[in-house]
């Protein structure tokens, strides 16, 4: 009797277990809430950078939303590398900090081995409509919004099918002027942004 | 090492081995404590890196629940290993997932594969591995499908073929924890129990070091106890010696003195008397005899003498000693030999005598009526070898069953009130075995409580060579053809008298009843002689005869009558003998002979002259004696004894007077007491030896008997030995050698006769 017991209890603790992982699973797969004042801005919207990111060609430029404290963020840290290893030369590579911590530009590079600017300027994700992290920003050579989205279907960016901001980037590239990207491309998954202190 | 003392072994090692992992389960339990401390705590570690709190805190709890709640749930099941085993792999999972598929995480796979081993319980292995595979498996099948919610791992290029080799690997880890749970359960746990094992040992080895070492002084306890009892028995011979000495100095002069009384002018019923008071005496003795050879039969210096006796003398002797006792109790004594017995036996008779004394007076001490039988048979012959076989069969009060067994232990009878009633020291049965197994035969006792008892024993004995002294009767074949009538109301009596009237050719006739005899008279007057019992219910032996007389037969009639019946001296003329029963075979025979050849054989009948004090003695025998002896009444009997031989010995006090008297003349003989004061016989024999000349012959004279006395006096230099009381024959004996010796050696010297000195 104490056996069956045992082993209800042992089940019950094994499902209960499982819940929290699927718990935990299921939050990460929600999309980022919208903010309530959130700014829709539109593909094909002209966007007025700073003047930290005015790189003076005419480059396509990728903005990279970044927040060194969200898991999401670091997950994609080597996409994002591989991408600029690969594309420095065609495009204007930043890292847009979007932090509550007092970061600086120059840490951010170091601890993840950025070589490309780090600028720490909140008000780029609301010209962008960026309201989560990690996400893609991809501008054509004049200035306007050609893709704002995720990286990858995976959190972890290793779905080649689904490597939206690699698409979106080989687009822009190529000139196309739209993008067949399917519903989880443009939909903000991961963190919120944070009360910026920058 | 016996069956037994290694089975008591192995499971010593199965105690010790469960003991073992009894410890190695508790000792793991407090390490585990720690580790899944420490994993929780890294689950909250972890947790700062991804903001997986709920993972950490929920996923970790629900382990430490899981481990806890069955460990303390089923105490006595180790359940909660195995549930540990998943837990450790669940927190590889956890950790994993909290470092959103971290491949270092997966060494915590291998960690918890590691603290396992703690438990030295390969199988804890099993559920982990089962675990960590089916985790890997399903969610790395998932992810490689594109299942959505599944983020397995950050690697893009991990295949099937992959994931299957790391499992592989991870299983090779696993196996191998497992074999070194194995191997330390086995090995540790069974050289633990060795060390254990010899530790016991150890122990044990101690213990009975130390029980040696009590044994050690056990021994020398009983060494010493065994001392004591030695010199308790040295002391315990002493005084047997010592008492021996104190009762025979006074039984000297009182068998002595009945000696010198059986020299004098007696008639035939003093001498009877005189004869019994002798036989008591002797019997007296014998009680002392009895106790010096129970402590001879302690000690194992019981030896047998080999020397002629002749049985029918041996057994009348014993007879004799009971006749006036059976009297008294008015019991029938009958005894009975086997006629194919040799005459003369070589042997101890002296012994023979003591069995059946103890025997004999054992029946007749428990007996109230009816008859003490002794029958004596031949059981077999080989050569000259002859079992004889002896019973002692009585009408007495018999002995329970159960008690028989008790009946040849020392100091045992059959109950106390039988001891109070009869008296007794216990000794004469114990003795009496001793001897019968000595004489190479065994003794045994049949009985019937109420109706009688039937002690038996063989002997083996050689006949002897020698005949025995010729009887001076006639020949059996003047016998033949005479009619004997024979009356007497005990059967066994009228059979045993019968049987040996046949043996002398005569033709018996037996009667139990005087009436039945009376009527066999008048009706046949054939008869030569009639034989009668003086006791017998209606009629008794003396109105028998007168009936018979009445009726005008003058066929002789012998007189059976108790010792200290005055039938002969009330009925003159009645009877042509009386003789006292039991009827002694010879005395019977020669009886007979007497009645029935009156006038030739009226000197052959009576008895010999014991008269062996012959005045003349002296002057065929002549010596100079000197007797020592302190105790007057000793030293009056023997000088009386050597007076009637003829003797004038000087006589000295002790063994000082003796020295001088001795260096003031030369003796041929000193009759040396052994204990004397001032000097004793045996110093005053070493001066007297050491002081040169002539020697005389000098003879111990003393009541010591034992063995170790013995040899003193011949240490001492003495040439004989003479045991009190006295045997006059022995004492004429050794006169006549001394005497013969002297002869000699004077001869030889050529030194004049002895006439001059001698008295």
């Amino acid at each position: 009797m104490r056996k069956w017991i045992a082993t209800v209890w042992l089940t019950l603790l094994l499902a209960i277990i499982f819940s929290f992982f699927w718990y935990n699973q299921f939050v990460y797969s929600l999309p980022t809430p919208v903010p309530v004042n959130y700014h829709t801005v539109r593909t094909g919207e002209k966007i007025r950078l700073n003047s930290n990111l005015n790189f003076n060609n005419r480059k396509p430029v990728f903005l990279h939303f970044f927040n060194p404290d969200c898991p999401c963020s670091r997950f994609n840290i080597g996409q994002f590398k591989s991408l600029v290893k690969k594309y420095h030369r065609q495009v204007n590579f930043a890292v847009v900090l979007q932090s509550a911590k007092p970061y600086t530009a120059a840490e951010v590079q170091d601890r993840f081995g950025i070589t490309v600017p780090v600028v720490s300027d909140s008000t780029v994700a609301a010209s962008c409509g960026v309201y989560s992290t990690p996400q893609a920003v991809l501008l054509n050579p004049q200035g306007e919004l050609y893709y704002r989205g995720n990286y990858n279907k995976s959190r972890y960016c290793t779905d080649a099918k689904t490597s939206y901001a690699h698409i979106a980037l080989m687009g822009i590239l190529h000139q196309q002027t739209t993008l067949q990207l399917d519903q989880y491309a443009l939909k903000a998954y991961g963190c919120t942004l944070p009360n910026c202190v920058n | 090492m016996d069956s037994t003392t290694t089975g008591a072994s192995f499971h010593d090692i199965h105690n010790t081995l469960e003991a073992y992992r009894f410890d190695v389960n508790k000792r793991s339990d407090r390490l585990i404590n720690y580790f899944l401390l420490a994993f929780f705590a890294s689950g909250l570690i972890l947790a700062f890196f991804y903001d997986t709190w709920t993972i950490a805190i929920g996923v970790g709890g629900l382990n430490l629940l899981a481990y806890y709640s069955i460990k303390w749930g089923l105490p006595g099941s180790n359940l909660y290993q195995y549930v540990l085993s998943v837990c450790l792999g669940i927190f590889m999972a956890q950790f994993i997932y909290q470092m959103h598929g971290m491949f270092e995480m997966h060494f915590f796979a291998y960690i918890g594969s590691a603290i396992l081993i703690t438990y030295q319980n390969w199988k804890l292995q099993i559920p982990m591995l089962i675990f960590v595979v089916l985790h890997h498996m399903c969610l790395n099948y998932l992810q490689s499908v594109g299942y959505g919610g599944i983020y397995f791992t950050t690697f893009d290029y991990l295949e099937t073929q992959t994931i299957i080799f790391h499992i592989l690997l991870t299983a090779v880890i696993f196996f191998i924890c497992g074999l070194w749970s194995y191997h330390l359960n086995k090995y540790n746990g069974t050289q633990l129990a060795m060390l254990s094992y010899i530790r016991e040992k150890g122990e044990y080895q101690d213990a009975l070091e130390k029980l040696n070492s009590e044994l050690k002084l056990s021994n020398r306890e009983a060494v010493n106890a065994r001392q004591d009892a030695e010199r308790a028995a040295q002391a315990k011979s002493i005084f047997l010696a010592t008492m021996s000495h104190e009762i025979r100095t006074p039984m000297n002069g009182v068998l002595g003195m009945t000696s010198l009384l059986t020299e004098t002018v007696l008639n035939e019923e003093q001498k009877d008397y005189v004869n019994v008071i002798n036989t008591s005496g002797e019997a007296l003795l014998n009680v002392i005899n009895d106790i010096l050879d129970y402590s001879k039969i302690e000690s194992g210096h019981l030896d047998l003498e080999e020397q002629n006796f002749e049985l029918h003398k041996c057994v009348e002797d014993v007879i004799d000693l009971f006749t006036k006792r059976a009297t008294v109790q008015k019991l029938d004594l009958l005894y009975e030999i086997d006629h194919n017995l040799p005459e003369m036996l070589i042997g101890d008779g002296f012994r023979l005598r003591q069995i059946l004394i103890n025997l004999i007076s054992n029946a007749m001490k428990f007996t109230q009526k009816g008859e003490v039988h002794l029958n004596i048979q031949q059981l077999a012959a080989e050569g000259s070898i002859v079992t004889i076989l002896f019973e002692i069969r009585d009408t007495g009060i018999g002995i329970p069953e159960e008690k028989l067994s008790r009946l040849f232990k020392p100091f045992s009878q059959v109950d106390s009130s039988n001891t109070r009633k009869f008296g007794g020291t216990g000794l004469g049965l114990v003795i009496s075995e001793k001897l019968v197994n000595l004489m190479q035969g065994s003794i045994s006792v049949r009985s019937k409580q109420d109706e009688g008892t039937v002690f038996s024993f063989t002997i083996k004995v050689i006949a002897s060579t020698d005949s025995a002294p010729l009887p001076v009767f006639t020949d059996p074949v003047q016998n033949m053809g005479r009619k004997v009538l024979v009356i007497d109301d005990n059967h066994t009596n009228l059979r045993i008298l019968k049987s040996q009237l046949e043996l002398w050719n005569f033709s018996p006739t037996v009667c139990s009843s005087p009436e039945d005899a009376l009527q066999l008279l008048s009706a046949s007057s054939g008869f030569d002689l009639i034989i009668t019992d003086m006791q017998m219910p209606d009629m008794d032996g003396a109105d028998l005869a007168r009936n018979i007389k009445e009726n005008n037969i003058d066929t002789p009639i012998i007189l059976l009558s108790s010792v200290g019946d005055e039938s002969k001296h009330k009925h003159p003329g009645l009877f042509a003998a009386v003789l006292n029963k039991p009827a002694k075979t010879k005395q019977l025979r020669g009886v007979i002979q007497q009645a029935l050849h009156l006038q030739a054989t009226s000197n052959q009948v009576k008895e010999k002259s014991t008269n062996v004090l012959i005045s003349g003695f002296s002057a065929s025998h002549p010596l100079q004696i000197l007797l020592a002896e302190d105790h007057p009444i000793n030293l009056k009997l023997a000088m009386r004894v050597l007076h009637k031989l003829g003797y004038d010995p000087d006589s000295a006090q002790d063994g000082l007077e003796a020295v001088e008297m001795c260096s003031r003349r030369n003796y041929d003989l000193i009759l040396m007491d052994v204990l004397m004061p001032g000097m004793d016989g045996l110093e005053a024999t070493r001066i007297i030896r050491s002081s040169g000349g002539i020697q005389p012959r000098i003879i111990a004279m003393t009541a010591n008997v034992m063995s170790e006395d013995k040899n003193a006096c011949f240490t001492a230099g003495m040439d004989d030995y003479l045991s009190k009381p006295f045997d006059i024959a022995a004492l004429l004996e050794l006169l006549t050698k001394t005497s013969a010796g002297r002869i000699k050696n004077r001869s030889a010297e050529g030194l004049p006769g002895d006439q001059e000195n001698s008295v």
